[in-house]
């Protein structure tokens, strides 16, 4: 078989990854993802199986609107081609914010799957949460992205806003789940050059869920 | 738009799923905080094992040296798939499978009476399943993914049988995919996209998959 096109853009599941704390990142009541075999055919079982201890948002991910919105959609009614079809990285150059200056000049259409590459590849998720260094969406850019009508934002970061201040992460969410604009965070697009792409991603199908984690690939077009 | 044409083969991850009844970590999965209960977000807990729900077993599943979920080639699981539908209400035998000229390298899904049993809502054990000598056959015939609508490939109740078809099948690098949900799909060729989360050294990875007529 000739060597498969697809670059996966998906981060693995596992004790290396970092870890999405919704609340105080020291209070233990919250879970990690955390795989531990609780039958491992190297220790003697017939068969290895895995427990697996996670939330919603770790890991790669696709927001729902549910996740802040009030009644808002569910990951398991999302509709299929939300995530499959023609995608577009865009290189984002602000090492803080993505602006709706710099979103401007990409011509953005209707309908579009955008994922954005900032300089949070591909260092970081060998960060902690929340460094200061972090480049993430404006609240200014998530209005003019839900109004540019794109169907699919993905980020290469376990959360496409800012907790600072931290009214922000919601603001942020909002403006672009109240219109539909479905989220995906934790990419990895370091071995991704700007461009357009194909996008194979579907989300777990957690019935009425928040989110779904996810494998994402891209192939050129 | 026109309506999409993926059909979801997949089953619904949640609270009271149904699962395997020996299981030792039964599936917990809640919500964490709800926005429709004035919190300001909705989150869940997911606390599942690894053969939950529909999931793709890696040889890493029976072999200590097989390879982990996370190192599938991606080219596996996306691409031409066969649906072919089982008349036997038992098991899965050669004989039934001869009429079908299985060629190397095929994606071969089983659809059989099980895809009706998910709206009962309960396990049901005499479901129907690959027998020894139909995973021997599907080895010899070198198919590179099995699937099945229900959540084992292997006899529930002869757990001999159980070990011996997933050894023969999953441990000598057959992918097999399980909990699939058959019932809206007539046997037939398809293209198939399923993509197991990536677990890192995983034994197996849940996944969505679609397919849609080819």
């Amino acid at each position: 078989m000739a060597k498969s096109e697809w670059i996966d853009i998906s981060i693995p599941l596992g004790k290396k990854i970092p870890v999405l704390p919704l609340g105080d990142p020291d209070n233990p009541a919250v879970p990690i993802p955390k795989v531990e075999r609780f039958f491992d055919v190297e220790k003697g079982d017939k068969a290895t199986m895995s427990r697996i201890e996670m939330i919603s948002h770790d890991g790669t991910h696709i927001d729902a609107p549910l996740h802040f919105i009030r009644g808002g959609m569910s990951i398991d009614e999302m509709p299929l081609d939300t995530t499959l079809g023609p995608a577009r990285v865009i290189e984002i150059k602000d090492n803080k914010l993505i602006t709706v200056k710099e979103l401007e000049q990409h011509n953005i259409k209707s309908g579009e799957r955008i994922l954005f590459k900032t300089k949070n590849s591909p260092g970081v998720y060998k960060e902690q949460w929340y460094t200061s260094n972090l480049v993430t969406l404006s609240p200014e850019g998530a209005k003019y992205l839900s109004e540019k009508k794109v169907r699919l934002v993905g980020i290469d970061y376990l959360s496409i806003a800012s907790n600072d201040p931290p009214e922000n992460i919601g603001i942020v969410h909002e403006a672009l789940l109240k219109n539909g604009v479905f989220i995906i965070e934790g990419l990895d697009l370091a071995g991704v050059k700007p461009g357009n792409y194909e996008l194979a991603c579907l989300p777990l199908r957690l019935e009425k869920g928040d989110a779904g984690p996810c494998r994402a690939l891209l192939r050129p077009l | 738009m026109a309506k999409s044409e993926w059909i979801d083969i997949s089953i619904p991850l949640r609270k009271d799923m149904v699962h395997w009844p020996t299981d030792p970590v039964p599936p917990n999965i809640d919500f964490m905080h709800h926005r429709d209960k004035d919190k300001e977000i909705t989150t869940s807990q997911v606390t599942i094992n690894s053969h939950h729900g529909t999931h793709i077993d890696a040889p890493r599943h029976f072999r200590p040296d097989g390879t982990s979920i996370d190192e599938m080639p991606l080219d596996t699981i996306m691409g031409p798939c066969r649906v072919i539908g089982i008349k036997d209400t038992e098991s899965i035998k050669p004989e039934e499978l001869e009429a079908y000229n299985i060629q190397p390298g095929e994606r071969i899904l089983f659809k059989t009476k099980n895809s009706s049993f998910y709206e009962l809502n309960k396990f049901v054990e005499d479901f129907v399943y690959i027998s020894n000598e139909a995973a021997h056959y599907l080895y010899e015939k070198r198919v590179s993914v099995v699937g099945i609508d229900y959540y084992a490939i292997g006899s529930y109740k002869d757990r001999e049988s159980l070990v011996e078809v997933h050894e023969v099948l999953v441990g000598n690098g057959i992918w097999a995919i399980e909990g699939l949900n058959l019932s809206a799909v007539e046997p037939g060729n398809y293209e198939i996209i399923c993509l197991p989360v990536n677990i890192e050294g995983g034994d197996a990875g849940w996944c969505r998959p679609i397919m849609r007529p080819l």
